[in-house]
């Protein structure tokens, strides 16, 4: 387990990179819900650091690893933080880049807030791979 | 009904010590009140009687170039009045002057000579109108290149308003906006106007603080904003609709041509163009384990009734669509962005209750209505929820 307090990202900047799955998102905008974790989950959401990987690398690597994905969106690390929300390095094997964001210390209702929160940074900031259409 | 010119001036404001009476009438000006938003008409009013002044002035005396020292600061107009009436009449006098005073008194006013061809002026821009209205040629002593300057005059006049100028005891002339098109196109291929338009996002440069917009006909269009966060905020938003509120070049068939001036970006139609039961149908496709292997498929009661809570919503409160998502547990939700405000609608199970929440990410302000049954009471008590984010700017 990596949430501990050795782990913890310090680089508020970093952005962490969550996958959404095709039909999390409609025309462009992503689930609010993609930004939550799984109950299954122990409270922890996935999401790779943007320090290691880039958002394409990232979405290849899942699809290699045979996941489904259509989209990458990202939250700082200090986005997450500015709602007591912290994100840890998790490396697994074959994937140094993993991260978990903690959300255990709040109940499903206090996700449903602060998920609406971390939604609105990533829609503000766009789809970052594949790239929205060219301008 | 106010929409009708005055032939006779209202006794109560006949005035001779009046350089202009603007008598607004029709849409907001049934209130009695003139709206501040009018206020610039008022000025640009004055300066497009400077620059017509300024002209007499170097017709009139062909040996000099420019006017005189303090020409232009010799007219001052002064808002004298507001009276309501049938509707509401701003009264303008020209400030005290030099040759008004007595003596003793002259350094309370502005120290200058008094023109009479801001007199002349005047009267010449009620025979532009007045030839205008008539859809006459424009009189020729009025210099072409000051056409433009009726850009600003009248430009915040909406459709069914219109003003009416007289002074002394002379006859109203009527000013709106087809007058002021029809003395700019006189001159010019397009003219500005006041902008209120829907167009889809396309892009930007964030660099430049240039957002690229669409309009329903594909043209394309430049608008250049106030800020980087705005511009990423629209090119984050790209193929959403957008409302432009600003002002615009429009040529002879009102069709925009140039986003000249933006006061507002208001993204108040930021919802899917995909019909909603073609967005069922795929929620209802979506098999067992979309999620994460165990999880169950879509519940086909939650999305019948998401179904009919989204009809209900749009047809009889208004309400944008929503976004529509499965959730792992087979419940699901809609949603909306709506300022700073994010919103949900959640179809639960096993009961098919609806809670509805809302959060503004700026405020952290947070509304949390539950729904238990769907009846007859389900719409007064969405539109409840809904009309909650209206008391914060926050909400469109």
């Amino acid at each position: 387990m990596s949430v501990v307090e050795e782990h913890k990202l310090g680089d508020l900047d970093e952005l962490l990179l969550r996958q959404v799955i095709e039909i999390w998102i409609q025309e462009g905008r992503p689930a609010t819900r993609a930004f939550q974790p799984n109950s299954n989950d122990e409270g922890q959401l996935s999401s790779d650091r943007n320090s290691m990987v880039t958002p394409r690398e990232a979405f290849e690597a899942y699809l290699a690893a045979g996941r489904k994905s259509s989209g990458v969106w990202a939250v700082t690390v200090g986005e997450y933080a500015a709602e007591t929300v912290y994100a840890y390095g998790d490396p697994l094997p074959g994937n140094a880049a993993h991260a978990l964001v903690d959300y255990s210390p709040y109940t499903a209702k206090d996700w449903r807030k602060i998920s609406k929160k971390f939604h609105a940074h990533a829609v503000r900031r766009g789809r970052l791979f594949p790239a929205e259409e060219a301008a | 009904m106010t929409d009708v010119p005055n032939q006779q001036p209202q006794p109560e404001i006949v005035d001779d010590s009046d350089f202009v009476r603007v008598r607004f009438a029709g849409g907001r000006f049934d209130s009695h009140t003139i709206p501040f938003d009018v206020l610039p008409d008022l000025a640009a009013y004055r300066d497009l009687v400077v620059e017509v002044a300024k002209h007499l002035f170097r017709e009139r005396n062909s040996d000099r170039q420019r006017v005189p020292k303090g020409f232009e600061e010799s007219f001052q107009l002064g808002l004298s009045q507001v009276i309501q009436g049938n509707s509401a009449t701003a009264l303008a006098q020209r400030l005290e002057t030099l040759e008004d005073q007595p003596a003793v008194d002259a350094q309370a006013g502005l120290g200058f000579p008094r023109y009479g061809e801001f007199e002349d002026a005047r009267d010449l821009l009620d025979r532009v109108i007045a030839a205008a209205n008539d859809d006459q040629p424009l009189p020729p002593e009025f210099p072409r290149e000051l056409v433009g300057k009726f850009n600003r005059f009248g430009q915040s006049l909406r459709a069914g308003e219109h003003a009416e100028l007289s002074h002394g005891r002379t006859a109203p002339v009527r000013y709106d906006s087809e007058t002021r098109k029809r003395i700019v196109l006189s001159a010019n291929a397009t003219y500005e106007n006041a902008l209120d338009q829907r167009f889809t996002l396309t892009g930007g440069e964030i660099r430049s603080y240039i957002v690229h917009l669409a309009d329903e006909d594909g043209t394309r269009f430049d608008l250049r904003v106030d800020s980087d966060e705005e511009c990423e905020k629209a090119i984050a938003r790209r193929r959403h609709q957008v409302r432009v509120v600003g002002a615009g070049l429009f040529d002879r068939q009102d069709r925009l041509t140039k986003i000249t001036k933006y006061k507002e970006l208001i993204y108040t139609d930021d919802e899917p163009q995909q019909a909603l039961e073609d967005r069922l149908g795929e929620i209802a496709r979506t098999p067992a384990g979309w999620y994460s292997g165990q999880n169950p498929a879509p519940d086909p009661s939650a999305i019948t009734r998401m179904g009919e809570l989204v009809a209900l919503i749009t047809t009889d409160a208004g309400v944008p669509m929503p976004y529509v998502y499965p959730l792992p547990d087979g419940s699901i939700t809609g949603e909306w962005t709506r300022g700073d405000w994010e919103i949900s609608a959640m179809v639960t199970l096993p009961y098919l209750a609806i809670e509805l929440h809302a959060l503004n990410v700026e405020t952290d302000e947070e509304l949390d209505v539950d729904i238990a049954q769907f009846d007859e009471h389900t719409l007064s008590a969405f539109s409840q929820f809904w009309n909650g984010m209206d008391s914060d700017t926050g909400g469109q």
